[in-house]
């Protein structure tokens, strides 16, 4: 009784591992969904990137990002930066989103944000700035 | 037989039975979000080099 | 002891010549000063009696201190020069040269002091004139620069209370102020009233706008959290095309309309009482309203939108036209009951191209940030011809109605009860389950089941430029999901309606249908004596694709070993077209339709 008892546990555990292993493949992130918000923050990227380099804005480490320092902008365009800001976490956000439940686990949306905030980070151009532990890091 | 179920499942299963974050595919999660990020930042093949300006030619669309 | 001042060191110098008859110079030195709000560093208070550049000596005061709030880190220096008068008791002062400066503000200011006293009296009349002044916070989201603007106060104490009178001539320079930004100046401010303890009575305020218009107010602000009491205001006539990008759009910025082209004419009323929105009536006139997106426009919309926190209030809206996701909106106008958070209307119609989208039983709520509605929806029945053309789409026939019982939308996702009817082809398409996610957003996701009947195939192929086919079709797609308007899911299966009716189909669509099976077969056809003829007989046809994850998993009307059959032929000549591939890529099959029907398009065209 015993052994069955074990080798049900085991045969549980293939079970388990074979989802794993299932799940190890690529994850599925060319949805219309995925490719439209793709496009709007790329799109967006030619204006935020000159305000990465300038640290007039950073990447949080969660994920998206936060307007750091708005001096070095000029007055008429702040109110733009911010807007854009708004506007790029509203499309991380929903990235996230749609990245989980296009591979149908809607519950991974923070797991899957919190691997996009490292990634964001490690990619980040020389320069630019990320929230660290302890505030503001220039990278 | 049913020695020879323990035995294999034993093999490729122990493994699985103590890792924490199972379901999570950390790795694949990964792969997926430095793919997205160098789209949206034109990393071209992962370089550290992103076209800031946005003023060079727009490359072949992603796939 | 509130204000109890510690004195860690004083060294006090008087410093004096002795002139022929009197002191000339006094200098009053403190090297640190605290305070239990702030300390003070290298205070000096210097009067100098004497001026020799003058006929008439005119005494000058100049004091000059480092300044520091205790929560703060950084220095302020302060700088301040006045003449003097020489019977002090008139209180005219005239300081020509003030300075406010540390690493974030640079405040350069005259002040003139005309009046201190008035019979033993506290009753002040001053100017302060900013020049060139800058400032910002840590973060620069509240900011100006070049700031030149006059300040005129008079404060005249009345028992406990204070009365004040201000005007405010802001003469140019910009400012930040998260959320809004103004770009210059031209804009005065004049505002009267009482302040007692804690609480600003304004007991009327006139505030000019250049450009967008102007505003009287009355009201209350308790200073202590700078909390808007009370207020009355009125703002009769609004240039929109000015104020709201100034005004509106900085509160619209999470909505549908913050990033539109906005012209006409608004007046808005206000009332806060107690801190609590009590009232507003909002009027637009002939206003165009127009998404840079392209995703809404509404022209010449007037509207008329009272509320009150107690009593019930219509209010009425009309367009003369417009459109939305580029279906052109007809003159429409909206009568609504609208009672505190909630909406209600028996009726509205949206006159759509010929058509008119009739909603009945409309019900909204807003809760929580959030609209929740419901209303059931009548589609009077609208062309496809205009429709297709509308949406770009290959010209369609037929007509296209809707009656859905309950259109319910709650958190951004509109969910139908009933179906949408399309009579199209000759035949018919009936929508159900019909449910829309973000119809506005960026991603917006859509999930309908489709049955398809009797479809006209003479009609069907002639419109998407298919080789020829008569007969008729039934389909079904059922579990449809879109994706920014594309197909991500589905199942579906067309195949021949039941029923006697002609069935013939012809050479070219053989060979497009063969194409859409990668080239090869078409190729067949062309060598074998099947040349010779320019259409078959079918006994029956059919295709199946299962789509997921981009890979379509195909099928036809029968299976066979190695494929399955797509069109059965029947009688002579008959033909058969076999599939074989089982699974195909989604987004290459649409390559294979688009390049089959662009290149029968082409050739009708030569």
């Amino acid at each position: 009784m015993k052994k069955i008892l074990l080798s049900l546990l085991l045969l549980l555990s293939t079970v388990f591992a074979s989802q794993f292993v299932a799940a190890a493949a690529d994850l599925e992130v060319n949805t219309p969904a995925i490719s439209a918000i793709k496009g709007s923050m790329q799109a967006r990227h030619g204006q935020l990137g000159a305000h990465y380099a300038s640290g007039a804005i950073g990447l949080t480490k969660d994920g998206l990002i936060a307007v750091r320092d708005a001096n070095v902008v000029p007055l008429k365009d702040r109110a733009a930066l911010n807007s854009a800001v708004a506007a790029e976490n509203a499309d991380r956000a929903n990235l996230y989103k749609e990245i989980a439940t296009a591979n149908g686990h809607p519950e991974w949306q923070l797991e899957i944000q919190s691997t996009f905030a490292g990634r964001w980070i490690d990619k980040a151009q020389g320069g630019w700035y990320y929230q660290g532990a302890s505030g503001w890091v220039q990278k | 037989m049913k020695n020879w179920i323990t035995g294999l499942a034993l093999a490729c299963a122990l493994p699985a039975c103590v890792t924490i974050n199972i379901y999570f595919p950390a790795a694949a999660a990964e792969k997926a979000a430095d793919k997205i990020i160098d789209d949206v930042w034109q990393l071209k093949n992962g370089a550290e080099k992103p076209n800031v300006k946005a003023v060079e030619p727009a490359s072949a669309p992603a796939k | 002891m509130n204000y109890f001042i510690r004195i860690v060191s004083f060294l006090c110098g008087v410093s004096y010549s002795v002139a022929v008859h009197a002191v000339s110079e006094i200098s009053i030195r403190a090297a640190s000063i605290t305070h239990s709000q702030g300390d003070a560093q290298n205070v000096v208070l210097h009067l100098n009696f004497d001026q020799p550049k003058f006929n008439k000596s005119t005494p000058t005061l100049t004091l000059s201190s480092a300044l520091k709030q205790k929560s703060t880190k950084d220095w302020t220096q302060f700088k301040l020069k006045c003449d003097l008068p020489e019977n002090t008791s008139l209180g005219e002062f005239n300081c020509a040269d003030g300075l406010l400066k540390n690493a974030q503000a640079n405040i350069p200011f005259s002040l003139e002091i005309n009046r201190l006293f008035n019979q033993g009296v506290l009753d002040v009349h001053a100017t302060l004139q900013l020049r060139n002044a800058s400032l910002s916070d840590e973060a620069g989201l509240h900011a100006a620069e070049n700031l030149n603007g006059k300040i005129d106060v008079s404060l005249r104490q009345e028992g406990r209370a204070w009365a004040w009178q201000t005007a405010l001539d802001w003469q140019s320079g910009e400012v930040f102020w998260q959320p809004f930004y103004v770009a210059n100046g031209g804009h005065q401010l004049s505002a009267s009233g009482t302040l007692e303890d804690d609480l600003l009575n304004i007991k009327s305020a006139h505030l000019k706008i250049k450009n967008v218009g102007e505003l009287d107010a009355d009201g209350r602000v308790r200073l202590s959290d700078t909390k808007l009491m009370d207020l009355n205001a009125n703002l009769p006539s609004l240039d929109l095309s000015t104020a709201y990008p100034l005004l509106f759009k900085p509160f619209l910025e999470k909505t549908a309309f913050n990033n539109a082209d906005v012209a006409g004419n608004a007046a808005l009323m206000l009332q806060v009482k107690n801190a609590e929105l009590k009232a507003f009536e909002l009027r637009l006139k002939d206003v165009d309203i127009a998404d840079k997106n392209q995703k809404f426009a509404f022209y010449k919309l007037n509207a008329k939108l009272p509320w009150s926190y107690d009593t019930p209030k219509s209010v009425s809206m009309s367009y003369e036209n417009g459109n939305l996701l580029n279906l052109p909106l007809g003159k429409t106008n909206i009568q609504a009951e609208v009672n505190r958070f909630s909406l209600t209307s028996p009726n509205i119609r949206l006159p759509i191209l010929d058509g008119a989208l009739n909603l009945s039983d409309i019900a909204a709520a807003r809760i929580g940030g959030q609209w929740y509605w419901h209303l059931s929806a009548k589609l009077e029945p609208i062309s496809m011809a205009d429709f297709s053309a509308q949406l770009k789409l290959p010209r369609m026939l037929g007509k296209v109605s809707a009656e859905i019982p309950l259109v319910t939308y709650s958190g951004g996702t509109l969910t139908t009860d009933g179906s949408v009817v399309l009579n199209v082809f000759n035949g018919t398409a009936t929508v159900t389950q019909l449910v829309m996610h973000s119809p506005m957003g960026i991603a917006p996701k859509l999930n309908a089941d489709i049955a398809l009947r009797n479809l006209d195939l003479g009609d069907l192929t002639r419109t998407f430029s298919f080789g020829a086919i008569e007969g008729k079709l039934d389909g079904d797609i059922e579990d449809l999901e879109l994706q920014s308007w594309k197909p991500v899911r589905f199942d579906a299966v067309m195949q021949s309606s039941p029923g006697k009716y002609p069935k013939k189909i012809s050479q070219r669509a053989v060979e497009n249908i063969s194409a859409l099976g990668g080239g090869g077969a078409a190729a067949a056809v062309q060598r074998s004596f099947l040349r010779f003829f320019e259409q078959f007989n079918y006994g029956k046809m059919g295709l199946s694709c299962r789509l997921r994850n981009d890979i379509c998993q195909m099928g036809g009307i029968e299976s066979t070993p190695h494929g399955y059959v797509i069109v059965k032929g029947s009688g002579i000549p008959a033909i058969t077209v076999m599939g074989y591939n089982q699974t195909v890529g989604w987004s290459e099959l649409l390559e294979r339709v688009k390049r089959v029907t662009d290149g029968n398009s082409r050739a009708i065209v030569k």
